[in-house]
């Protein structure tokens, strides 16, 4: 105490802050854990929202980018290339229409597909997203005029550089390399790729504007007739699945927020629990209570402000050395390239230390309720404390009840996202609160099993620890259940993504031809091919769904009865027999998403409008369908064409143990863009890595939190490690040496942990159900199955165990080497 | 999406040709008109102007426009002034010999739109390449377009007369004015051939001044139908600014006294700016006026697009006993095209009150 007040002065601000703040200064390990454990939460904080905010802004970038793919455009309706006069045509008919030509050849076996574009009439919106800024002037003339300039992939421009000192070809255009494109393209003017292609004078389509609607009228005769609106080959639409990922890592950071808060509120209550006579102290010295708690804010706000600038760098820190992962899945996403450059703006960091701030405060309520009731003759120590024990373990046990029934309510009667969250936030704080009285309970039932004085004293000195302890315990069992719980989700994840791309992508090619006309002919001659083993035509079409609300859109897709289908695909319900039924034809396949909007299940039937009028079908199966906002209805090829002769007959699934070989061939025969063939392995494999990556974030936020709840054990074991003494004094004195002392106290702590990773196991997979069954289906009405893992349990357990082990390492050591002198300095003080 | 992107480093890379040959200006002429015109047709004296051949392109000379320029007064009073230009630049000698009828052309088309009111000033832009058919002209009938943008002859309803229609839209605004010629065809400099500098730089340069206007405008959506007078501009060359030329400013004026003025005067990079005007009498009858006749001094500057503008002239020509105070009807008429500029209706007053249009480049 540095505080020298004398009868006349009552002690200045500066004074009393000096009292407070030297508190920390005799306790440095104190009170770099403190902000150590506040830094720590507030960078997990921050690194979730950076990262978040980052990757949404990215998106939004990317997906306007991706639009662009996806873009409309008009195509001959016959399948033909388009007279190139039908560009000026258009144009001048005032549709602000933009000229593609598209051509493909193999050199060195390797398909190189041309793309001709006019870069008077794309659009200059574009530019925005490019972020280029050293691009020569004259460039473009180079790039329009004779010969011409392609720009390819780095690999793609040596196979094109080869190609034209090799062969004879009527131009030779220039080559530039551009790391941006996919390899296997190129990119040239118009004149250049038509001449290169034999393309003179036609076009393979128009790009139309995105976002205004189209209006077919608009077109002048007599091209009306000769174009239609192209038709887009089916993709599986990850944008679905990367808005669910978000959607969990916001999840993630409310966990991340929780378990810091506890962190925080361990720390400083224990603080304020070793300060107490300080804090008498100052009080009978004459500072008014206000006074006192005034400054006792005062001073978390400045500890808050330490740690929450702290906070912020760490979890600029962390976020940027996450973000590579992000932005190379935005990158295999969408091909654009993103910032890999987090910035760090004002806000990063007001938000953050405001965080900090309020989460101190917070914390730290309760100890500032405890000082201003503080009677100045109350008794110090432990005995007060464990007899206030099984009070607050009550108070606790009903909030966890009051959580509980909350989260219940959420569930029952609570609608959306919020709903659903507030679910997961119910469940989270009422097992919190519920775990000092299930390990009382343990330990009681410990004690009873026990027989020595020592093992009996062991569980019973548990006990009275566990008061101290238990936010720190809290903490634990928060990060431990969320890492079960975030891991389950993202394997469950994970095998569920793998799993549906097997089931969707189940033949080796799909293929969309350009007419009906077109496909017919492919199929022709593929019966022709010893290679290809199957072909199987994909129909489709749309109709009205009559249901609750009205009649509805859905889709119609066509299946032809195959193996590949019966093996792979997999139901959320289904009937016996489930293929037999539906391959008659006389019953129907729906997704999940119309299951859930429209309440139809196994047994229910749907009816559609078909063209000869309303049919109903019994649903003998539902499935799962990722990532589809669309509601669908399955059914054989024939049954779509009996009820829908219109319907489109244009995609096909091959099955070829030859699926490359088979790919050029149709390119070579068929002259369809390369885009309208998929090649299974290569998308699967492509769709796998991005989530790879995905993952890998969660992962490492995961093991973060984890060893934040470790430091969250390391304060409140090194703020007990004083009271222990009095503990283990009369013990010591009885002839128990210091080394068994200090190996009782690890065993306590250990047991503690592992109790509390075994309780966190039920939490993880109530976690894991309100990602998957909960938020997951309010946020976009599909649910992803919950899978349980029990070898994760494990490894997380362990994970546990040795951060409390790390943690206890150090109090216990000090515990070790406490002088005898200081112990018996405990039977002293007694009297 | 890969063309996509290859796109957008494209047009970059136009919009930075462009944007870098328009903020050289200055030092290298507006839009390197001054530059070497090798291989390219030369503007000679005594070429007889000939119609309509001559409303049509000439692929030999290496630029020329199609001007209107319009004066309007909506129902509700209010005055605007509408522009329509389409230009064609070939960036190679070998366009001299035809225009390609293939995407490879070397010719380039733009085009550029404005609608201007006292409080708005709206511009727009096209560029197409020629020989597909997306941009052009022809003679007769006289037709030029960009995409839906064109200045097109149409039958007059009194048989002789010329009429022709003007329509383009851009962000904010469209219009779609009909045009009768109400007197001839004039030409400037010595019977069409206007000389540009001391060193011999010319153009082949014809205008109608005399163009009645009947329309309507449409402005932020709201349609007005609108009447006016227009003035019809004709030029080509291949090289009509000196090299050490870096601007112009060009006027043209129609007085209430039925005459007409037409006046420029050419910036040099040293001494005084090389002028030139034509006075056209209400019958269409020219005389040309020189350089040493013409009073043109700059009374106000308006800061526009971060340059220093001169939207208020004094125009002094004596031996016509002409005294005019010329000036914008909106400072900010500024082409926010990728060669900027300014161009935008003005208002004489003065000895001889009227309106016109004032162009303004190389600042």
């Amino acid at each position: 105490m540095t505080a020298k007040p004398t009868t006349n002065s009552k002690p200045n601000f500066w004074v009393i802050t000096g009292a407070l703040f030297s508190h920390w200064r005799r306790h440095k390990i104190q009170a770099i854990t403190l902000v150590v454990g506040l830094a720590a939460a507030t960078g997990l904080w921050t690194a979730v929202q950076a990262l978040n905010s980052h990757a949404r802004t990215s998106y939004a970038a990317a997906a306007s980018a991706v639009a662009d793919a996806n873009r409309p455009a008009l195509v001959s309706a016959h399948g033909e290339p388009l007279d190139q006069r039908v560009f000026a045509a258009l144009r001048r008919a005032g549709l602000d229409v933009t000229p593609v030509v598209e051509g493909r050849f193999l050199h060195q076996n390797t398909l190189i597909e041309l793309t001709g574009i006019d870069p008077f009439t794309a659009r200059r919106a574009d530019l925005s997203i490019t972020g280029q800024s050293s691009q020569n002037g004259s460039a473009m003339l180079r790039f329009i005029q004779p010969p011409g300039l392609l720009f390819a992939a780095p690999e793609t421009a040596v196979l094109l550089t080869d190609f034209f000192t090799t062969q004879p070809t009527e131009s030779k255009p220039k080559i530039e390399v551009n790391a941006r494109l996919r390899e296997g393209t190129a990119i040239g003017d118009i004149a250049t790729v038509q001449q290169l292609t034999k393309m003179e004078g036609r076009l393979t389509k128009l790009l139309l504007p995105t976002g205004a609607s189209f209006d077919p009228s608009a077109i002048p005769e007599p091209w009306n007739v000769a174009l239609k609106l192209e038709e887009k080959p089916q993709q599986v639409d990850l944008k679905g699945l990367t808005d669910s990922f978000h959607l969990n890592l916001t999840a993630f950071g409310l966990l991340c927020f929780l378990v810091g808060l506890f962190i925080v509120y361990s720390a400083i209550g224990l603080a304020i629990e070793d300060r107490l006579s300080s804090i008498r102290t100052l009080r009978i010295c004459g500072v008014s209570r206000r006074r006192l708690l005034g400054l006792m804010v005062f001073e978390m706000v400045c500890l808050a402000v330490v740690a929450g600038t702290l906070g912020v760098m760490l979890g600029y820190f962390t976020a940027s050395l996450l973000l590579p992962d992000i932005a190379a899945s935005l990158r295999g996403l969408y091909g654009a390239r993103i910032s890999g450059a987090l910035s760090l703006d004002a806000s990063w960091w007001i938000g953050g230390i405001a965080i900090s701030i309020l989460g101190v405060l917070a914390a730290a309520l309760g100890g500032f309720f405890r000082v201003s009731k503080m009677s100045l003759l109350e008794a110090k120590g432990a005995d007060a404390w464990r007899a206030k024990q099984d009070k607050i373990i009550t108070i606790k046990a009903s909030l966890a009840l009051i959580f509980l029934s909350l989260a219940l309510i959420f569930y029952g009667f609570g609608e959306g996202l919020i709903a659903a969250f507030g679910v997961m936030a119910g469940v989270l704080l009422a097992a919190a609160f519920l775990l000092p009285l299930v390990l009382k309970a343990l330990l009681t039932i410990g004690a009873r099993a026990s027989t020595t004085p020592l093992s009996r004293w062991f569980w019973a000195d548990a006990r009275q620890q566990l008061s101290g302890l238990s936010l720190a315990l809290m903490a634990l069992m928060l990060a431990l259940g969320t890492n079960i719980g975030v891991s389950g989700m993202v394997s469950g994840f994970r095998g569920t993504f793998d799993a549906f791309l097997d089931e969707r992508l189940s033949a080796d090619l799909y293929l969309l031809a350009s007419s009906r006309e077109q496909g017919r002919a492919i199929m022709e001659w593929a019966k022709n091919q010893s290679n290809i083993e199957a072909v199987l035509p994909i129909t489709s079409a749309t109709s009205q769904l009559d249901g609750q609300s009205g009649s509805q859109a859905v889709n119609i897709v066509g299946f032809e009865d195959h193996p590949i289908y019966r093996d792979t695909w997999q139901f959320i319900e289904a009937a016996p027999n489930v293929w037999d039924g539906a391959a008659s034809g006389d019953a129907v396949l729906i997704n999940e998403q119309l299951a859930r909007r429209q309440n139809k299940w196994v047994g229910d039937q749907i009816t559609l409008t078909t063209d000869d009028g309303p049919r109903t079908f019994p649903v003998v199966g539902v499935y799962s369908d990722y990532g589809n906002p669309r509601i669908e209805v399955r059914m054989p090829n024939h049954a779509v064409l009996s009820g829908w002769p219109d319907a489109r007959q244009q995609r096909f699934a091959f099955v070829t143990p030859a699926g490359a070989q088979v790919r050029s061939d149709i390119v070579r025969q068929f002259d369809l863009p390369g885009n309208q063939i998929i090649d299974q392995a290569a998308l699967k494999g492509f769709s796998r890595g991005i989530f790879e990556k995905t993952f890998t974030i969660s992962d490492a936020l995961s093991t973060l939190t984890l060893g934040v709840a470790a430091i969250a054990m390391f304060t409140s074991l090194l703020a007990l490690s004083g009271a222990r003494i009095s503990g283990v004094a009369p013990l010591w004195a009885m002839g128990v040496p210091r080394k068994t002392l200090a190996l009782y106290e690890l065993m306590k702590i250990l047991m503690l942990s592992f109790l509390t990773a075994v309780a966190a196991i039920p939490l993880g997979i109530a976690i894991t159900w309100c990602l998957v069954a909960v938020v997951n289906v309010e946020a976009f009405g599909w649910r992803l199955p919950l899978h349980l893992f029990p070898g994760q349990w494990a490894v997380v357990g362990m994970l546990g165990l040795l951060s409390a082990l790390v943690a206890a390492i150090y109090p216990t050591i000090k515990l070790q080497r406490t002088p005898p002198a200081l112990l018996s300095k405990v039977f002293a003080n007694d009297h | 999406m890969t063309i996509k992107l290859t796109l957008s480093a494209l047009l970059f890379n136009l919009v930075l040709t462009i944007a870098v040959s328009g903020q050289e200006s200055a030092s290298r002429g507006f839009a390197g008109l001054g530059s070497n015109a090798d291989g390219f047709k030369s503007v000679v004296p005594g070429r007889e102007i000939q119609f309509p051949g001559d409303f049509g392109p000439h692929p030999g000379f290496r630029i020329e426009w199609w001007y209107v320029t319009a004066n309007l007064t909506a129902e509700d009073g209010q005055t605007f002034g509408a522009q329509w230009t389409l230009f064609r630049q070939a960036s190679k000698p070998k366009a001299a010999t035809s225009v390609s009828p293939t995407w490879s052309s070397t010719g380039f088309w733009m085009g550029h739109a404005a609608l201007t009111s006292v409080a708005h000033h709206y511009s727009a832009e096209k560029i197409a390449r020629g020989g597909i058919g997306q941009a052009g002209a022809k003679p007769a009938p006289f037709e030029a377009w960009i995409d839906d943008w064109s200045f097109t002859e149409i039958q007059a309803d009194s048989g002789e007369q010329s009429a022709f229609k003007i329509k383009a839209r851009g962000e904010n605004f469209s219009y779609g004015l009909d045009m009768i010629a109400t007197g001839p065809m004039v030409l400037h400099g010595d019977a069409g051939y206007s000389v540009k500098s001391d060193q011999g730089q010319a153009s082949y340069y014809f205008s109608n001044p005399f163009l009645e206007v009947q329309g309507s405008v449409t402005i932020d959506g709201r349609e007005l139908k609108v009447t006016g007078d227009a003035w019809l501009d004709r030029e080509w060359s291949s090289q009509p600014l000196a090299s050490d030329q870096k601007g112009w400013d060009w006027f043209s004026l129609r007085f209430d006294s039925g005459e007409k003025l037409m006046l420029f005067g050419l910036r040099g990079t040293t001494g005084e700016p090389f002028k030139s005007a034509t006075w056209i009498t209400p019958d269409g009858q020219t005389k040309k006026l020189g350089g040493s006749s013409l009073q043109m001094q700059p009374l106000r500057f308006a800061r526009v697009a971060g340059k220093e503008i001169p939207v208020e002239w004094s125009i002094k020509i004596p031996s016509k006993n002409v005294s005019l105070v010329v000036k914008a009807l909106n400072d900010d008429s500024w082409m926010t095209t990728s060669i900027s500029y300014w161009e935008g209706p003005v208002l004489a007053t003065g000895s001889h009150p009227g309106r016109g249009y004032l162009e303004m480049t190389g600042y």
